[in-house]
């Protein structure tokens, strides 16, 4: 298979698996922030928004370290289920969640904290219980501003460079997605190569961001 | 089904709520100023509000027992709430927010197009919740209400946010519920007339605490405290009946006497109504005082009693019809108005309010 589309398929295939496995915890810790108070919310809170503000790299180290062999992570999933995962194609997934995570809980806090409590205060009168309630009032009514977040956090997880390289490393046909390859060809001196992906890219985050903002401004039916 | 609250405490920095109530059957008035918890106190009955202390029982079942560690969630008391702002599902069709809360079978559950008959609102079935009026909302999130089997209503100010005209439409719909349905009710309200108009006792809710609790017309004609006199105002209310009504003005027969009101909003076929009159708007002057004055009601009345509130003194006449005045000490005093004095009672004919039952 030509390298250019592998790369831009794989780059795709780790983005949207990362985007679905955040999904159920972002959502359900966004709604948890929007709506409960609970002990050590303050740093749950903080421990989430991190991968933000510190550079990358440095989130990418602490993940290295937290799921490298001798990492106690990394320990538990080899042992457990025979898990490798630093250096092969499940630590970009891994890298990419970490990194757009913050943008998917920010999201759906602001998403949840839209939607007027007493609806779902009266939903619980009307019979419904806690979980029945969330189904059925608070995700429906939440649900472009979770789908914009959802968005938001595939097109960061498209470009995730600086975590993805600490922890996965470069390997050809093993975890190099788009930006990484960007960087090798320019390493390498292949500026034309280089210039393909990152036209690639471009089109690629532009049309997430564009679905996003389509998402947000349509009008509820 | 009786809902009874026995020591429920609930607490803020700023606010206490300490209450100790029985609310039978009937529609109940829960009556006070904003800041006095009413609300508050509604959200507890419905479970959304947990208290510190107390317990809260329906019927037999208990809602709330905080010494036994007992809290019912909202979804398992059967207790229907309607708040201010009508609160539908605004991504459900009309027919889908009256289902969301149906239970199929349960004993005192309605017939979806019963609920709608009562209320007017089988045409907006298929529609948006999100598209109603003002007036629609309330009337769909009542039959919402209904439609889920409660054992007793809760309206919080289910009018407040409606203009005068949509709150005249609305009132003769809950009439119909509370005469339909026979639930218990409790009625959110900082309006006297809706009280009037709707309840059969009123509870006076001031600074968290139930200050009196009783018969409309009694805690109207008679507020246990100046406190309760300040917040419901003092207000004769009686029944009467309509003899004749033209061109907006009624003739009423209330005890042994006649009183003119205007009445321009009356339904032409209306006999039974209430009246009340406040306190405040009832002029006395000599018996022997002036025949000609522009007030459409004059009466010949016998002091049964004197009250001192305050600057003000609270007579209770006797016209043909139990009657109190409010007058200011000077007044009074320049009337010499005491027990089995009689004198003339002027009332204006808009003064007279007249109320459908």
């Amino acid at each position: 298979m030509d390298d250019v589309l592998r790369i831009t398929l794989f780059t795709l295939g780790v983005a949207a698996l990362s985007t679905l496995l955040i999904l159920p915890f972002g959502v359900g810790l966004g709604w948890l922030l929007a709506r409960r108070a609970w002990p050590g919310k303050a740093i749950v809170e903080t421990l989430v928004a991190l991968p933000l503000v510190i550079p990358p790299v440095a989130t990418g180290l602490v993940l290295l370290k937290l799921f490298g062999r001798r990492g106690p992570l990394g320990h538990f999933f080899e042992r457990t289920l025979g898990l490798e995962i630093v250096f092969t194609w499940k630590a970009v997934v891994l890298a990419t969640a970490v990194m757009s995570v913050p943008l998917l809980v920010r999201s759906a806090r602001v998403a949840f904290e839209e939607v007027p409590v007493r609806l779902e205060q009266v939903a619980r009168t009307l019979g419904a219980g806690p979980w029945r309630a969330f189904f059925t009032i608070s995700l429906p009514l939440a649900r472009r501003g979770l789908l914009a977040g959802g968005v938001l956090a595939f097109a960061r997880a498209l470009g995730e460079f600086g975590a993805t390289v600490m922890v996965a490393g470069m390997i050809p046909g093993e975890t190099v997605t788009l930006s990484l390859g960007i960087y090798q060809n320019v390493q390498l001196g292949r500026d034309d190569a280089a210039l393909g992906l990152l036209a690639i890219s471009v089109t690629l985050a532009f049309g997430a961001v564009a679905a996003s903002e389509w998402l947000l401004r349509r009008k509820t039916p | 089904m009786t809902l009874s609250l026995q020591g429920v405490r609930w607490r803020t920095d700023r606010f206490s709520l300490e209450i100790d109530a029985r609310f039978g059957a009937g529609v109940t008035g829960l009556f006070g100023v904003s800041g006095s918890g009413k609300s508050t106190l509604v959200e507890i009955i419905a479970g959304l509000r947990r208290p510190e202390a107390g317990t809260v029982t329906l019927g037999d079942t208990v809602l709330v027992d905080t010494a036994r560690g007992v809290a019912l969630p909202p979804e398992a008391r059967r207790v229907g709430y309607v708040p201010q702002d009508a609160a539908l599902f605004p991504h459900l069709s009309v027919e889908r927010n009256l289902r969301y809360g149906e239970r199929p079978g349960a004993a005192g559950g309605f017939a979806l197009a019963h609920v709608c008959a009562v209320l007017g609102i089988g045409g907006l079935l298929a529609q948006s919740a999100a598209r109603l009026s003002g007036g629609e909302r309330q009337r769909v999130a009542l039959a919402r209400a209904l439609m889920s089997a409660p054992r007793l209503l809760l309206l919080d100010e289910p009018l407040a946010a409606l203009d005068a005209a949509r709150k005249d439409a609305i009132l003769p719909y809950l009439r119909r519920i509370r005469d339909e349905f026979r639930l218990p009710m409790l009625y959110v309200s900082h309006a006297p007339e809706e009280i009037v108009a709707l309840c059969d006792d009123i509870a006076v809710l001031d600074q968290g605490r139930l200050r009196q609790h009783g018969p409309v017309d009694e805690v109207f004609r008679r507020p246990a405290t100046p406190e309760v006199a300040r917040i419901v105002g003092v207000e004769t209310i009686l029944p009467a009946r309509v003899t004749s009504l033209i061109g907006g003005l009624a003739t009423l027969q209330v005890g042994s006497a006649s009183l003119t009101a205007l009445a321009p909003l009356l339904a032409p076929e209306t006999h039974d109504v209430l009246v009340s009159i406040r306190a405040e708007d009832v002029i006395l002057i000599p018996p022997e005082g002036v025949m000609r004055t522009s007030a459409r009601n004059q009466l010949s009345a016998v002091v049964r009693a004197v009250g001192h509130e305050g600057a003000t003194e609270r007579i209770e006449l006797d016209c043909g019809f139990p009657l109190v005045a409010m007058l200011t000490r000077q007044s009074a005093a320049e009337l010499d108005l005491a027990p089995g004095r009689p004198v003339r009672v002027l009332v204006k004919a808009p003064h007279v309010h007249v109320i459908p039952r």
